[in-house]
């Protein structure tokens, strides 16, 4: 009985142990199935991936056996191997494909060393542009230059401007663009740099071989490119060539080619053709119209459609949202144009959003006057010293203030439509000229009046302000002789340089301003601004009144510090910054030694017109 | 004062005791790289006066070490006979090495040899194909010309025309000037290509770069007036550029000082140019230089009784009685006014044509013949 128990046991005990190993393994019911799964085919496939790209390897290995000399040809064996990285990135072995590309670059090199074909094709594929510069400029120092076909140097130089051109963030180095893109077009009349030498030109003022340059009758870029000829057509709005824009913007139809027609509409805009540019817009409506957009097609309608029409594009740009208009300061320029269009609620609103803004300044002005209000309690509380009553409070140091950054903020309204928050920021850069120039006249106006008041404050206040301790005559001298010392390296800049006024260049929206009043009202009216009307408030303000309020309650080389800060601070250009902040501390001195204003607004009205001599 | 000269002296000793540089030391430390830098100092002389010889020293130690660059400059050196012994065998083995390194250059000399038969190398039209091919792909102009050739005349490879046209434009555009002299006239002239910007550069680039065809042509836009404003003593001046080199140019220009056009009206200098022209004209230039004065559309350029003298002189020689000469001498006759003279070279002409021409061919020839008869000169239409 007992073995038979065991046995029986032990019978469960086997069938037990199979059923369960049984059990642990997961049914795979693609056993079942009659043909490959899909990652057999997968794998297949990939396979079959590999034995085409071996073979056709060994295609490129047995032509260049046949022709060791083949530079080009080994070149292209190269560039395949790296294509096929490119295009085939997700198959298993494609680190074994960029391995291979190394190898292949490696074997070129010590193939044909220094061959002006590898290390144009090395260059080509770099993308550190500083690296491209620098391997540049050794081809051009070294005797193998020699060995450079016409063709090849001129594909040098095209790298070489190109690169030079993208590393030019501020625009200092145009010249230089300008003269590896001339080179490239000297050798090979087909370099593709033309629009790139154009637009340097165009940057550096040199309109008349911008023009050249354009339209030259070849172009070495291709012909299939929509989007280069709409390069090519804003180029040619900003020389002001409305037939060469249409007679480019009649080639874009020829050609299936994509094109951003919201760009191709602002080129036809700005040479008046607005129709077409309509119905360049029109055309954008393939895909989901953007802010900017809508923007294009309100400025199209502003410049020449009727007002209805105009209102319309308004409202459908302010239907993207409030950033659109969040001031008004479009809303008033259509109400310029067009005094009887209805106003609605918000467009109210944009404008109470001014006051707000405005209040907001206020306010942050304040920062500054209380920071001295309370310092000085401080330091009369150690000394025992009266609160100062008479002459120039803070009150007036904080009107004076509100009043030259008010007038910033309300010339913006005189601007005509622009876009305050554009897209990628680039809001401020969109603005035309004589837009600029608007604002800059319209600012220096605004400031004088609203200084009025302080103005006449300042009769009762200090009637010898003017000047107390000097006389006019070395008020003059002194003001004069301190704006040419600290000039001194830009004068020696515009006597000795042939090209000073390319050679000079500053990068801040008040020169950008000073340039657009100069080309639409002329040098007189630039000079205004510039050595009159600005030195004149500037110095009222900074050295008139903040200087004397701030005095009431600091030392005086403190106060001096603090207007000289808020004078550097309020040109909104962080690179003069350290420049106006030492022009601000010797006008005070100035103010303090004569007595008056007189000298720190010849000091600063000589220094700004030394400026103006770059116009 | 003392130690003033006593410094100055000090100076002068240090300056003027610099050891000179020995052209002809070469140190085994010197690297091929360096070597073939050297030789281009004394190539270019920067280093010191141009020494041809020493930069062929330089060179071949750098070509010796596999250098393509150095190899192209010593095999230019030995064709030229610059600094060495002229040697065009071994100026072709150079070249091949450096070829044979994917030189360019080097690539394009090989391939005009084979073009050419040059340097004792048989004619290959093949090879210089494969040559010229390598250093065309490289942008090379010479070669880019040189393959256009080949392509339009189908030598070496099958004749493609308009590949060849492409070429020669590319060739153009890269600054060779006989390819803008030759692509120049048909961007002007030929209505499937025509572009007068891009055949107005063509012209006045090859000019500028001292091309006798290229500024001969621009003479022609020029005294033509048909694609810029007409202007005789620019015509002259490109005629007399071309002169030295073209014997067309020298005929024309003969013209301009027998009539005082667009130059001085001098007999002497007029004369001079006819005959240095006619001295190294070939036929056809002479017979295209006759057909102007005597059919050209432009009065100002017609002159009958030279192009009579010449004709006659031409056709003098039986194996020169082609057709078109013929017909040529039959338009002087008319222009200088001896109609049956005009009337029977004609008729020589006509009888000169080959049995099989065509009906379309004849017909002007006929033409003309008819208009002799009738006391009429034939003009050409502008």
């Amino acid at each position: 009985m007992t073995r038979l128990v065991h046995w029986r046991a032990a019978a469960f005990a086997a069938v037990a142990l199979v059923a369960g190993a049984a059990a642990a393994q997961p049914l795979d019911l693609h056993r079942l199935d009659a043909v490959a799964s899909s990652e057999e085919r997968l794998e297949d496939v990939s396979g079959d991936l590999r034995a085409s790209f071996e073979r056709a390897l060994a295609r490129y290995d047995d032509e260049l056996a046949a022709r060791p000399w083949d530079v080009t040809g080994r070149i292209a064996q190269c560039q395949f191997i790296d294509d096929f990285a490119s295009t085939y990135e997700y198959v298993e072995w494609s680190d074994e494909l960029y391995d291979r590309g190394d190898q292949c670059a490696a074997a070129l090199d010590e193939r044909f060393p220094e061959h002006p074909e590898v290390v144009l094709w090395q260059l080509e594929r770099e993308y550190d542009d500083e690296k491209i510069v620098a391997a540049c400029d050794d081809v051009l120092a070294s005797s193998g230059r020699q060995a450079w076909t016409a063709g090849q140097m001129a594909r040098l130089y095209t790298l070489l401007a190109s690169a030079t051109d993208r590393l030019d963030g501020e625009r200092r180095n145009l010249p230089k663009t300008a003269e590896f893109a001339r080179e490239a077009l000297e050798l090979d009349e087909l370099a593709d740099v033309r629009v790139l030498l154009a637009s340097a030109l165009l940057e550096q003022g040199k309109r008349p071989e911008a023009l050249e340059v354009l339209t030259s009758p070849f172009d070495g870029h291709s012909a299939d490119d929509n989007a280069y000829r709409v390069r090519k057509m804003a180029l040619y709005a900003e020389l002001g060539e409305r037939d060469a824009v249409l007679a480019v913007h009649a080639e874009l139809a020829e050609h299936d080619a994509y094109y951003d027609h919201v760009e191709a509409a602002h080129a036809l805009r700005a040479v008046g053709a607005n129709e077409i540019a309509e119905v360049e817009l029109d055309a954008q409506r393939d895909r989901p119209y953007t802010a900017a957009d809508e923007r294009a097609r309100f400025l199209v309608a502003f410049e020449s459609g009727t007002k209805e029409e105009a209102l319309a594009a308004y409202n459908a740009w302010r239907d993207t949202g409030f950033q659109a208009d969040p001031f008004g300061i479009n809303r008033l320029a259509l109400f310029g144009r067009h005094p009887s269009l209805p106003w609605a609620a918000r467009d109210w609103l944009g404008l109470a959003g001014v006051l707000g803004a405005l209040a907001a300044l206020g306010l942050a002005l304040l920062v500054p006057i209380a920071l001295v209000h309370y310092r000085g309690l401080v330091v009369r509380a150690r000394t025992g010293d009266a609160y100062p009553i008479s002459g120039w409070a803070l009150r007036h140091a904080w009107l004076a203030l509100a009043a030259i950054v008010g007038a910033g903020v309300l010339s913006l309204f005189t601007a005509g439509p622009m876009d305050l928050f554009g897209e990628d920021g680039s809001a401020w850069a969109g603005i035309e000229p004589q837009q600029l120039a608007r604002m800059l006249i319209s600012e220096s106006l605004i400031a004088l009046v609203l200084l009025v008041p302080l103005g006449v404050a300042a009769r009762r206040l200090e009637p010898d302000w003017w000047g107390r301790d000097w006389s006019l005559h070395k008020s003059a001298i002194v003001g004069v002789g301190a704006a040419l010392l600290f000039r001194a390296p830009l004068l020696f800049v515009l006597l000795v340089a042939s090209n000073a006024q390319h050679s000079v260049q500053f990068d801040s929206d008040v020169w950008r301003s000073l340039e657009a009043v100069d080309e639409r009202y002329g040098f007189a009216a630039a000079v205004w601004v510039l050595a009159v009307a600005a030195p004149v408030t500037e110095e009222f303000v900074f050295r008139g009144v903040l200087l004397r309020a701030f005095s009431g309650h600091l030392a005086f080389g403190t106060a001096n510090a603090l207007q000289a800060a808020l004078f550097a601070g309020a040109h909104l250009d962080l690179a003069a910054a350290p420049y106006l902040f030492v022009l601000g501390l010797v006008a005070g001195g100035l103010a303090r030694r004569s007595g008056g204003l007189v000298a720190p607004m010849l000091l600063h009205g000589t220094f700004n017109l030394i400026v103006a001599l770059l116009l | 004062m003392r130690t003033t000269i006593l410094l100055a002296a000090l100076a002068a000793n240090v300056v003027l005791a610099q050891p000179e540089i020995d052209a002809g030391s070469a140190p085994e430390t010197l690297d091929a790289k360096s070597a073939e830098a050297r030789g281009f100092e004394f190539w270019q002389g920067r280093l010191a006066t141009r020494d041809a010889a020493a930069a062929a020293r330089w060179f071949g130690m750098a070509a010796a070490d596999g250098r393509p660059l150095s190899q192209y400059m010593l095999a230019e050196q030995y064709r030229t006979g610059t600094g060495v012994e002229r040697d065009l065998t071994r100026a072709l083995e150079l070249y091949r090495e450096a070829a044979n390194q994917g030189l360019a250059a080097a690539q394009m000399m090989l391939g005009q040899a084979y073009l050419l038969g040059l340097g004792g190398i048989a004619r290959d039209a093949d090879a210089a194909f494969r040559w010229l091919r390598e250093a065309a792909r490289q942008e090379n102009p010479e070669a880019l010309f040189m393959l256009s050739v080949l392509y339009a005349s189908g030598q070496g490879v099958e004749q493609d025309r308009d590949f060849g046209w492409s070429l020669a434009v590319r060739a153009a555009a890269l600054g060779q000037a006989r390819a803008a002299a030759t692509v120049g006239p048909r961007f002007l002239y030929d209505p499937s290509v025509r572009d007068v910007e891009k055949g107005l550069h063509f012209l006045r680039q090859s000019a500028e770069s001292n091309d006798a065809q290229g500024a001969y042509l621009l003479a022609l836009e020029y005294l033509r007036g048909t694609h810029l404003p007409r202007d005789p003593g620019l015509g002259a001046q490109r005629l007399t550029q071309a002169a030295h080199a073209l014997p067309a140019a020298s005929l024309l220009l003969s013209v301009l000082y027998t009539k005082g056009i667009g130059v001085e009206a001098n007999a002497a200098r007029a004369a001079e140019l006819l005959d240095a022209g006619l001295a190294k004209a070939t036929p056809s230039d002479k017979n295209s230089f006759a057909w102007t004065l005597a059919a050209g559309p432009d009065e100002d350029f017609r002159d009958g009784a030279l192009a009579v003298r010449i004709m006659e002189q031409l056709t003098a020689d039986p194996s020169q009685r082609f057709p078109a000469f013929l017909d040529t001498l039959a338009a002087a006759y008319a222009e200088a006014g001896r109609f049956d003279d005009a009337v029977n070279a004609q008729t020589q002409a006509i009888e000169a044509l080959p049995a099989n021409v065509t009906a379309e061919r004849r017909q002007p020839f006929e033409r003309r013949r008819a208009l002799y008869r009738g006391g009429s000169p034939y003009r050409e239409t502008p």
